[in-house]
């Protein structure tokens, strides 16, 4: 065989084909963009929260679907006075964790993101006019090497925001890499969360939902005001490592992030950022398998934070009646224990 | 980086192609592919790449860059992958049964792990191994420039995991790709090969390990259709895993204007044991003929000459004594065939069908558990109860489906033909959009390939 042999003869109307694949694949597209954009309007939490369309929502509406609901509530709720944000290890936290009364406080957590992400929607907030008083911001452990990207807004709807973050990582650490890969990873969760709107899980859901079978729904229902319930029991031991150190050297972004909340907490927001506590009987090991990168970003992100009006809390020394609750990763805290600490911060 | 992550799909690719076909021309073209392949493969590590690099240059230096090779050269071309593969891949395996043999500790050797083992090097070390007995056999019988002779080596779709390619398979798609473009009926071709490659993988393979995985996780009180399940769902699997993989590299490689050879042909329609091994990882079975087989005196000690063969195309798969016992079993097939052939042939052929089917599905169990999990299941797979409730209906009816596609699916065929008339390319767009959904419905969560991890 030498090179491509002519398919001429058999593929006559191959044009017509692919422009008949794109078209249809076209239509795919925008009929989801369409229902995304439906859902979107429909309000969730607060007054309007029910924890069948809640679940049925999160499972119609995607991986980054929680962030932009929660801040599309925000935006119709009058402004709350404590807001919480981080990644799934706050999410099980609530307003009875933390001793508030309903109504203050709202959870605007959301799984799998990180640091920058909770900045990015405190940003978005900040715009418009619905910045909660006090602020919990998540720093979560040198696990995930304290970053993570943004999925919210996305390149697509925002690639200057991006870009300028590119600009700055590019300009303030060494491993020239390292914007290409975060380029890299945002372009391609943009096109995830588009994507992974098609889910036969969700599909599944949804047709149960319509078939009158919606218990299957609500596992983990979320709550009015927006954290979730998260259920630890039965579940066994699991590994201490969540994921891999990404990209650790991403310290620019770290700290045009820091002077952001830095320049916030000047307007008179108290702004509280907290490394997430480690379980107990793991603690020393992880703490044995701290990468040197993460060690020195961390040192540098605690020092500078001193140089700002935010507050800046290492994760609380481990308790010993920590060790009877059962943590579903090494960082992932029983609510009651978060909420125990973080109440004391407030 | 794997053909069903979002990167590859959705940046890597878009990038490439648009780079290959609409940026670079003439040589630029091949420097950028070259670039674009070792990024590819950079992603699963930087010390991969290293390798892949050094491995080519030695070949370069010792076989493609002679006018004629001699002998010597030849010997010491091979060896520089060989010892790669051989630190990289065996050398724990071996010094670790050398050591449990003689009762002393394993050591550990630097840079070796399953997280270190360069991915697809045993396809990588196959293509330089072939290329340099071709180049002493005359068969490629002019050095090529390095640039070329390092695409063919490194371009992407076959490079972690086949085709296994000989020089003459792209020998002309190398020399046109400086001129190449993708023209209509390449592309229908190309797209029809990558949509259904994804979808045996993402909707049949990976949700066949789903509800395979949860049964072997916890063996006890296994049923025996529960066992009957993990054995014939896992040759399911492992089928559409690797087929799927082929047919999306024969994809790729359509886009860059490189046919690459099949590299199955209806396996699980094999009437006998030898049959099958001229229809499952062609390109393997005909590297293994022509490289190791034929040089051994080939039939002329057939039983001694097939076991050698087998025991190392089982070893070639995987560093595990379970790999060289699944090779020496096809290897006792295959010689079992040989000497019943007569009263085999006279069965039915539904019979022969079926036999086979059995005999390649049951040996499939030692390449997927190792030797402890492996007599585990053994010992479970008959002791329980006759029917069990682990496999839901659904299991059953995706093992139906499974098997319809085996029976039926065709793509060679439909990417061959399939846009001859109006009608047929009406089907084809709406059938490939049907596609596209199906594995977009499915990609989230879709896993690693098997063969990745050769």
């Amino acid at each position: 065989m030498s090179g491509l042999r002519s398919t001429d003869r058999p593929h006559r109307w191959s044009r017509l084909g692919l422009v008949l694949l794109v078209a249809a694949i076209a239509a795919l597209l925008l009929a989801q963009a369409g229902i995304s954009r439906w859902l979107q309007s429909i309000p969730v939490f607060g007054a309007a929260w029910n924890a069948e369309r809640v679940e049925l929502y999160g499972r119609l509406a995607g991986s980054v679907d929680p962030l932009i609901v929660k801040y599309a509530d925000a935006l119709r709720h009058e402004r709350y006075r404590y807001g919480l944000f981080g990644s799934s290890r706050g999410m099980g936290i609530s307003h009875q964790h933390l001793g508030l009364p309903e109504g203050v406080f709202f959870n605007f957590s959301s799984g799998s993101t990180g640091f920058r992400q909770s900045v990015a929607l405190i940003h978005a907030l900040q715009e418009a006019g619905r910045l909660p008083d006090t602020l919990l911001v998540t720093l979560d452990n040198f696990d995930i090497g304290y970053f993570r990207h943004v999925e919210w807004p996305s390149i697509a709807a925002d690639p200057a925001y991006h870009l300028s973050y590119m600009y700055r990582e590019a300009t303030g650490q060494t491993d020239p890499l390292v914007p290409f890969y975060a380029l890299a990873e945002a372009v391609a969760v943009s096109v995830k969360n588009l994507l992974t709107s098609f889910n036969f899980e969700r599909l599944i859901a949804v047709l149960r939902y319509y078939e009158g079978r919606p218990e299957t729904l609500v596992p983990n229902p979320f709550r009015p005001d927006g954290s979730r319930h998260m259920d630890y029991q039965g579940r066994s031991q699991p590994p201490f490592i969540s994921y891999s150190p990404a990209w650790p050297s991403m310290i620019a972004g770290m700290m045009a992030d820091l002077a952001l909340l830095g320049r916030i907490a000047e307007t008179g927001t108290r702004v509280i950022i907290y490394e997430t506590p480690i379980a107990p009987h793991l603690a020393a090991e992880v703490e044995a398998r701290r990468d040197p990168a993460t060690a020195r970003l961390r040192a540098a992100f605690f020092e500078a934070c001193g140089r700002t009006r935010v507050t800046c809390v290492p994760p609380p020394a481990p308790l010993p009646a920590d060790q009877a609750f059962i943590w579903t990763s090494c960082c992932h805290a029983p609510p009651h224990i978060l909420g125990r600490h973080l109440a004391g911060l407030l | 980086m794997l053909f069903n992550d979002y990167r590859f799909l959705f940046l890597y690719l878009p990038l490439t192609l648009i780079g290959s076909l609409l940026v670079f021309r003439g040589r630029w073209r091949e420097i950028f592919l070259i670039a674009a392949s070792f990024a590819f493969y950079g992603f699963t590590g930087k010390l991969h790449a290293v390798v892949l690099a050094a491995c080519i240059l030695w070949l370069h230096l010792f076989s493609n860059a002679r006018a004629r090779p001699t002998r010597a050269q030849t010997v010491l071309a091979i060896l520089g992958p060989a010892v790669v593969l051989l630190y990289f891949k065996y050398a724990a395996f071996l010094i670790g049964s050398a050591a449990a043999v003689l009762g002393l500790p394993a050591p550990a050797l630097p840079a070796v792990s399953d997280a270190s083992l360069p991915a697809g090097i045993s396809f990588f070390t196959f293509h330089l191994i072939a290329y340099a007995i071709d180049r002493y056999r005359g068969t490629v019988d002019r050095p090529q420039p390095l640039a070329r002779f390092t695409l063919f080596i490194s371009m992407f779709p076959h490079l972690v995991a086949g085709p296994i390619l000989r020089w003459r398979d792209v020998d002309g798609g190398l020399a046109a790709l400086p001129r190449w473009r993708l023209t209509s009926p390449a592309a229908t071709e190309a797209v029809t090969y990558i949509l259904f490659g994804l979808a045996l993988k993402v909707v049949l393979a990976d949700n066949l390990d789903s509800i395979i995985t949860p049964v072997t996780a916890q063996m006890a009180g296994m049923a025996v259709s529960d066992a009957l399940f993990v054995i014939f769902g896992y040759s399911f699997q492992i089928y559409f895993d690797f087929y799927g993989y082929s047919l999306i590299a024969i994809g790729l490689g359509l886009l860059f204007g490189l046919r690459f050879p099949d590299n199955f042909a209806r396996p699980y329609a094999a009437l006998n044991p030898r049959d099958f091994w001229r229809r499952w990882h062609i390109t393997l079975s005909y590297w293994i003929r022509d490289y190791l087989y034929l040089p051994l005196g080939g039939n002329r000690s057939y039983i001694r000459n097939i076991l050698i063969v087998f025991a190392l195309c089982g070893l070639w798969h995987g560093a595990g004594w379970n790999y060289v016992i699944w090779g020496l079993y096809h290897g006792v097939l295959v010689i079992a065939y040989h000497l019943l052939r007569t009263p085999w042939d006279r069965l039915p052929r539904l019979v022969q069908l079926g036999l086979t089917f059995v005999l390649v599905s049951a040996g499939w169990t030692l390449f997927q558990f190792d030797f402890g999990p492996w007599a585990t299941f053994w010992s479970q797979a008959f002791a329980g109860p006759l029917a069990g409730d682990r496999i839901a209906p659904a299991g059953w009816l995706l093992l139906a489906a499974a098997t319809a596609v085996t029976v039926v699916l065709r793509p060679e065929a439909i990417a061959a033909g399939a846009c001859a008339t109006a009608g047929g390319a009406v089907r084809w767009g709406l059938g490939m959009a049907g596609l596209v959904l199906a594995v977009l419905l499915f990609l989230d969560g879709s896993g690693a390939f098997i063969y990745f991890r050769f």
